[in-house]
């Protein structure tokens, strides 16, 4: 096995809070209501279906990435595709990933904008962010790996609270009649779904970096674990959603986690939502660093000259700045991006994984014949 | 160089760090306790809104102020109102809403749009409909509690713990309009002709966002034992003060569960109503010796009979009379007949339910003295 250089390498506990922070920061903000919207009170069932079909794709990846123990996506696709054609992955994954990153970027300004900081001028909170990330990012895999780290043991007890709302306040009538959605509603709402657990892609990259200190079935025990945790937690949150407040109340909120807080009062802490609120910045700001830093590592590995430069992020930090503020207002986002954007991820990574195992199959044959 | 950098960019963070865009100082807001809607006085198309809290100016001669001002929908008039106060209007503490009786039968919710989006507004706000005017409200002269809106939370509270009332917050309220197979409700006050105090032992009944009645009394008690919300209540038989040979019985009952069987028979809707309560017999003003089996079996009884009937009435009152489900039985057949429910309106077909409703009344404790 190549050996990578030791500030570049992850401990398998550093694999699971990265991949915990990315796929729990993005994507469950506004979830119950995206899923209620299509799929009424069985929003819960197309969360399940998307968990399940991200599951499967995170596994096909593990199995994928095994065959190469010592690259990263781009070095296999180079290895594979030829030093030229090879570079189209990690282009697209590079495109990806900055996107992904700007999305997250965006959710967390317009609930800081909306929640907290209402005549803040949003470009002022972009400016300090990008300027975090870029910092956070600048000294390579082993910061992010150990940010990541301490992070989740912050974070962690507090997703306790997620189970409380509906012990407190449910109406199992709520949830009633399970699968009366139909079929067609049920798969439709699984869409966004998909983009809730994006995240376990991170693979593709840090894999190698894994695989130094670790043995793959321990790293296939991690990221399933991890995967599964996220399938919980947010399925937990969309049904007890469902249960406290019912579909028709529930598509009406735009931030519905908030919504899913503001029902806790304790006699000390009355406004529970402005706690998660804080809690959930450190969320979007780990999930967001780690996609800029993951954007970072893929455009180093497709342009190998730019390798070891320790600015990149900050070349990269100024594109999202523009990318962000694209979409119009939250409605635009919500329908459009990230409805659409699960799906589009999961095309990409199926068919790279299909792709490149085809082409390296016939290439294996060829050689060996 | 490289100084020179840091330099520029401490100084540039200087500027960031130097004070908060959003701050607002606690003396330079008005912050609202409560708010009143109220039908206009000339023009009953317009909004008459009275926003009131405590004043936050040192020496001021009141310990409230309040401004009652008119406009076409709840923002437009809230920035009038902020023409009469000079400081800024803060409703991140808002705690009470207050609908006058004839602005709440006209309809709500196009007015509480303003206050949902808020984020700042907090869901757990109360939601009165008080007779007459709800800029009454802030005429009150309560002995205790010279803050009208304070009094009336903490009036809500207390009568809510005892099945007087329910706590009826913004996120209730909402969740019951917008749920099929079940009307809303809020807590509904008279204030005494004194204007010292306020009656809250009823609630406003609402069908779709228009009120269109009260309940009253007993019925609360009972509605509150059928929507399963129970905290703690009473139950009284007989009248001991109506003469020598007349006696009472008062049960103060902790738990009272209740399960609701939704049948459908062609297309009528059958359903069966089982109350199950407990609790303690607090009164009994015969001389009978309650540590007798057979006399406890009777007075279980007779409160059986008691709450039957005032549930019966309770129903019959939301079938026939105000012709809206508060209670929520459509609920049900939302939940388990779906096909049902989309081939006929519930508020059509509930006044023809059959409902059947059988009590059953454990007694746990009898007191220290029999």
């Amino acid at each position: 096995m190549k050996k990578r250089n030791k500030s570049d390498s992850l401990f398998n506990k550093q694999l699971f809070a990265i991949m915990f922070i990315d796929i729990m920061g993005t994507g469950l903000i506004g979830l119950p209501s995206l899923m209620v919207r299509q799929a009424g009170q069985d929003g819960w069932i197309s969360l399940l279906v998307a968990g399940v079909i991200s599951l499967v794709t995170l596994n096909a990846i593990l199995f994928f990435m095994k065959q190469y123990p010592d690259m990263t996506i781009v070095e296999i696709s180079e290895k594979i595709l030829g030093k030229y054609l090879g570079k189209i992955p990690g282009i697209i994954l590079f495109i990806f990933f900055m996107f992904f990153a700007a999305t997250a970027v965006r959710t967390l300004l317009d609930l800081v904008s909306t929640s907290l900081l209402p005549t803040t001028p949003i470009h002022i909170l972009a400016i300090m962010l990008l300027f975090l990330f870029f910092y956070g990012i600048r000294n390579g895999m082993k910061v992010v790996g150990r940010f990541s780290e301490l992070m989740i043991m912050f974070v962690l007890p507090i997703f306790v609270l997620f189970f409380v709302p509906p012990i407190l306040h449910r109406n199992i009538l709520y949830i009633l009649p399970v699968g009366g959605a139909g079929l067609g509603s049920i798969a439709k709402a699984s869409l966004p779904g998909l983009y809730a657990f994006t995240g376990f892609e991170c693979l593709f990259l840090l894999y190698p970096y894994v695989r130094q200190n670790a043995a793959h079935k321990d790293i296939v025990k991690s990221a399933n674990a991890c995967l599964l945790l996220s399938i919980l937690l947010k399925t937990v949150v969309v049904m007890g959603s469902i249960l406290v407040f019912g579909a028709p109340e529930l598509k009406h909120f735009v931030y519905a986690l908030v919504e899913y807080f503001k029902v806790l009062t304790f006699p000390i802490v009355e406004r529970v939502e402005f706690l998660l609120v804080y809690f959930w910045i450190f969320m979007f700001f780990g999930a967001s660093l780690v996609l800029l830093y993951l954007a970072t590592l893929t455009l180093e590995k497709t342009v190998k000259k730019i390798e070891g430069y320790k600015n990149t992020s900050f070349f990269l930090a100024i594109i999202i700045y523009f990318i962000f503020l694209y979409p119009k207002n939250i409605a635009t986002f919500l329908n459009f991006y990230v409805y659409n954007f699960g799906l589009l991820g999961l095309v990409i990574f199926w068919l790279l994984l299909i792709s490149l195992s085809a082409v390296g199959f016939i290439r294996r044959k060829v050689n060996n014949s | 160089m490289k100084k020179f950098c840091v330099v520029v960019v401490l100084a540039v963070a200087i500027i960031f760090l130097a004070g908060c865009w959003d701050a607002v100082e606690i003396n330079d807001q008005a912050i609202i306790w409560g708010l009143g809607c109220d039908v206009g006085k000339d023009e009953k198309d317009k909004l008459l809104l009275t926003l009131a809290g405590p004043t936050t100016t040192e020496g001021a001669k009141e310990p409230f102020e309040k401004v009652s001002v008119e406009g076409y929908s709840f923002d437009q008039t809230l920035a009038n109102a902020q023409s009469y106060v000079f400081k800024t209007i803060e409703l991140g503490h808002l705690r009470v809403l207050i609908f006058g009786e004839d602005f709440a039968k006209k309809g709500i919710e196009k007015y509480m749009d303003p206050i949902v989006r808020n984020p700042r507004i907090s869901r757990e706000c109360n939601i009165v409909v008080l007779k007459g005017k709800a800029k009454d409200l802030f005429e009150l002269k309560n002995p205790g509690d010279p803050m009208p809106s304070d009094y009336l939370v903490s009036l809500i509270d207390t009568n809510a713990g005892i099945n007087h009332t329910m706590d009826i917050n913004f996120r209730d309220f909402f969740e019951m309009l917008h749920t099929p197979g079940q009307e809303p409700l809020a807590c509904y006050g008279r204030i005494s002709e004194d204007k010292k105090d306020i009656n809250i032992n009823a609630l406003a009944a609402f069908r779709g966002d228009k009120m269109v009645g009260t309940i009253e009394g007993m019925e609360v008690s009972s509605l509150i034992i059928l929507r399963n919300k129970n905290r703690e209540g009473f139950i009284t038989v007989g009248q001991a003060s109506a003469g020598q040979n007349q006696h009472s019985m008062t049960m103060n009952y902790h738990s009272a569960n209740t399960k609701v069987d939704a049948k459908l028979k062609g297309d009528k809707p059958y359903i069966n109503v089982k109350i199950l309560v407990e609790g303690d017999l607090v009164e009994s003003t015969t001389k009978a010796p309650t540590m007798n089996r057979e006399i406890l079996k009777g007075a279980e009884l007779q409160f059986s009979k008691a709450l039957e009937g005032d549930v019966t009435r309770l129903i019959d009152k939301c079938q026939h009379k105000l012709k809206s489900d508060i209670i929520g039985f459509g609920q049900y057949y939302h939940a388990y007949y779906p096909k049902f429910v989309k081939k006929h309106t519930w508020s059509d077909v509930f006044p023809n339910a059959e409902i059947r409703v059988h009590v059953e009344v454990r007694i746990r404790r009898i007191g220290v003295e029999s």
